[in-house]
């Protein structure tokens, strides 16, 4: 056991530090794998600053990407649940979450947040999805949206 | 707010190539924000056939030939409409998908030219894929579909798309000038597929495929021009279906998928594809050249190390065959009428499909060294002088004994089935096990299907039965509905020592969808509601059936 698990600092846009286990993110995020592997981050003076990720989302996301370094053994339908019980969380959050997982290039939880929105559209009608999204002023005009109601009767 | 309408268009156009083309078609009309999104989703889907649709009957009715020109007019102003915004704005194009089954070679060619010129001309093209039909008698005029003069000509244009993985022409399109005078190049195709086009030469293939390294998928089907297929300097193809040549060359060694068929030529077909030694998956469908016999099959598996999936399809056989091989994972034998008897012996077999035809009698199969978690698939259309008693038969003759069956019959109307007198006498025999049982039965007399339904069950003990109501009668769904709900109270029971098959039914689960009939009784309710016909959608319905005990 020996060496102690090495650690990396990130910090929010609230500037809120995070220790994380260097591993957990190295194998997760592309852009911080690069950023350890071209020497761009001093372990003894630096911290990676995430402007655009505030301290939920971020702490969210470590919590992901520590979840499935340490679980990734686990048999699918756990992993599975605990994911599904990970994005239980209201559209901002989404929001959120998939701008962190962007910017972080996390392209394995980019695609579990592609499969949840994907699932809010997938065979459901309009009045469902607009109430799913929270789209209170869908900005079309009222012959607008009538002439559409009109020309796709199926959509609705 | 909505802050998943925010979202970049980058990020939404990924999600929404996704989804099926219906959904993410949908997502236009949800508000402002998503219409804008839709406007510039790089995929462009325009399936003619979905918005013109055309009934035989009304081709020589005047009014309908004005609506159709109507319609079919209205079709192309929006798919010009959509391409000429996406090329003012500069808008991505990554996938042009065209479909029209009223091609019309006077009217239509200068405007299809236009679109491939558009699509030619974006840097980000990645699959392009173009079906025409000949209009026949759409617009009330007849052409002549053999005449080389009423195909499109594929323009240049296209040669400029040099992004493209994946090229899928299918029907009415000549391909001929453009290798001739260009030679194709597409550095990055992976996939090609080509239809019934015309090629115009044999040479034409070859000056193909030379200029497109990179081909993983190959698909050529009864193009016009073309005879013989030779394929080599293919180094990354893995997958390949040749389909109606005179002679199929492939010298390749990567391929690993191979589909052979022959279904619309009389003449055999000459085959060499003895190179291919990494050929994990060979299916021959009609292949009138090839006869299976032991030999041949000794010689495959000998040539084929890695052959894991043998599907013969309208093949000639020997009557008894003996299949052995060590690496065999899938077998399937389908309408291959002469076969009598196989036996399996393959340590590594998953699953096992075997389809037969009416009025023959079933192959004798038997496993031998089988794992007893093969899969074995049995379809079988039941028709006069077949009876169940041999059906059950075969399935005792199959060995392992517990070889996971599942089993399709299909019982027509009016079909006079022998039913079984004597199949009480036989029930000390281990009723063989089957793990589904998917009945069509169109049968409309209830006296038949009473027996029929009483026979099954003394024959066979399913853990699933399967049912697509639209291909059974109603008569038969009503009588196996009161049976699975045990109401055989007026029913005597046969003065056999042995139980009747209602009494070792512990339990039976409802699944269907739509999901709202979880039960026995709403599924009456479900019948009397529908209109069963030929043109409804297919409806599952099953039963999941738990036994007391299986002797």
């Amino acid at each position: 056991m020996g060496s102690p698990v090495k650690k990396i600092m990130l910090c929010s846009s609230e500037k809120e530090i995070f220790s994380v286990e260097e591993q957990v993110m190295v194998q997760h995020s592309v852009i911080i794998n690069n950023m350890i592997e071209d020497g761009s981050y001093n372990h003894e003076e630096s911290k990676i600053p995430l402007d655009c990720v505030d301290s939920k989302t971020l702490k969210k996301v470590i919590d992901y990407c520590t979840h499935h370094t340490h679980h990734h053994n686990d048999n699918q339908e756990d992993l599975e649940a605990w994911d599904a019980q990970f994005l239980n969380v209201d559209s901002n959050g989404l929001y959120d979450l998939l701008m962190a997982a962007n910017y972080l290039e996390i392209r394995n939880l980019l695609d579990l947040i592609y499969g949840t929105i994907k699932n809010m559209i997938k065979g459901k009608k309009i009045d469902e999805i607009r109430r799913i999204f929270n789209i209170k002023d869908h900005g079309f005009t009222p012959e607008e949206e009538e002439q559409n109601r009109k020309e796709y009767p199926h959509f609705y | 707010m909505d802050k998943i309408s925010d979202l970049p268009k980058i990020i939404l156009h990924d999600i929404l190539s996704r989804l099926p083309y219906e959904d993410a078609a949908r997502t236009s009309v949800l508000s402002k924000a998503w219409h804008e999104t839709w406007s510039s989703f790089p995929i462009l889907v325009f399936h003619g056939s979905r918005c013109v649709r055309v009934h035989v009957k009304d081709r020589k009715d005047p009014l309908k030939i004005q609506e159709n020109r109507r319609k079919v007019n209205s079709f192309l102003k929006s798919v010009d409409r959509t391409l000429v915004r996406f090329h003012h704005h500069g808008f991505a194009i990554k996938e042009f998908n065209l479909s029209m089954m009223f091609f019309h070679p006077l009217f239509m060619p200068h405007l299809v030219d236009r679109w491939m010129k558009i699509v030619g001309e974006s840097s980000s093209i990645q699959v392009l894929k173009l079906e025409l039909q000949l209009a026949g008698c759409f617009f009330g005029c007849d052409f002549d579909s053999h005449a080389v003069d009423n195909y499109y000509c594929l323009p240049p244009d296209v040669l400029k798309a040099k992004s493209l993985t994946e090229l899928v022409l299918f029907g009415k399109i000549r391909a001929d000038k453009l290798i001739v005078n260009h030679r194709i190049r597409f550095p990055m195709l992976r996939i090609l597929s080509l239809v019934d086009v015309y090629l115009g030469h044999e040479q034409a293939l070859e000056d193909l495929i030379s200029g497109c390294p990179m081909i993983e998928e190959l698909i050529l089907e009864h193009c016009v021009g073309l005879e013989n297929v030779k394929v080599h300097d293919l180094p990354k193809l893995k997958s390949a279906k040749f389909s109606g040549f005179r002679e199929i060359h492939v010298d390749v060694p990567s391929l690993e998928n191979l589909q052979l068929g022959n279904d619309k030529l009389e003449f055999p077909c000459d085959i060499s594809i003895d190179k291919c030694r990494n050929l994990k998956v060979l299916i021959l469908e009609a292949v009138s050249s090839v006869f299976v016999s032991n030999q041949w099959l000794r010689e495959l598996f000998d040539k084929f190390p890695f052959l894991e999936r043998l599907e013969l399809s309208g093949c000639v056989t020997s009557e008894s065959l003996m299949i052995s091989s060590s690496r065999l994972k899938v077998l399937s034998f389908q309408a291959c009428l002469e076969l009598k008897e196989a036996k399996i012996d393959a340590p590594n077999l998953e699953s096992c499909r075997y389809s037969g035809k009416s009025s023959h009698m079933p192959a004798a199969i038997s496993f031998v060294n089988c794992s007893n978690q093969v899969d074995f698939d049995f379809g079988f259309p039941l028709e006069s002088r077949m009876d169940l008693k041999r059906l059950r038969a075969f399935f005792q003759n199959i060995a392992p004994r517990n070889v996971m069956v599942s089993l399709y019959l299909g019982i027509m109307k009016g079909s006079s089935i022998l039913f079984n007198e004597d199949v009480l006498q036989n029930v000390e025999v281990p009723l063989p096990r089957i793990k589904q049982l998917r009945l069509s039965v169109t049968e409309e007399t209830e006296e038949l299907c009473v027996l029929l339904i009483n026979d099954l069950f003394w024959s066979f003990r399913p853990a699933i039965i399967s049912l697509n109501l639209k291909l059974c009668s109603r008569i038969f769904l009503k009588l196996l509905l009161e049976k699975l709900r045990c109401n055989n109270d007026g029913e005597e029971c046969s003065s056999s020592q042995i139980k009747c098959w209602w009494h070792d039914l512990k339990d039976v689960k409802v699944t269907s969808s739509p999901k709202k009939y979880e039960n026995l009784n709403d599924c009456e309710a479900l019948l009397d509601s529908l209109p069963i016909n030929f043109f409804s959608p297919d409806l599952p319905l099953n039963f999941e059936l738990e036994w007391n005990s299986l002797r």
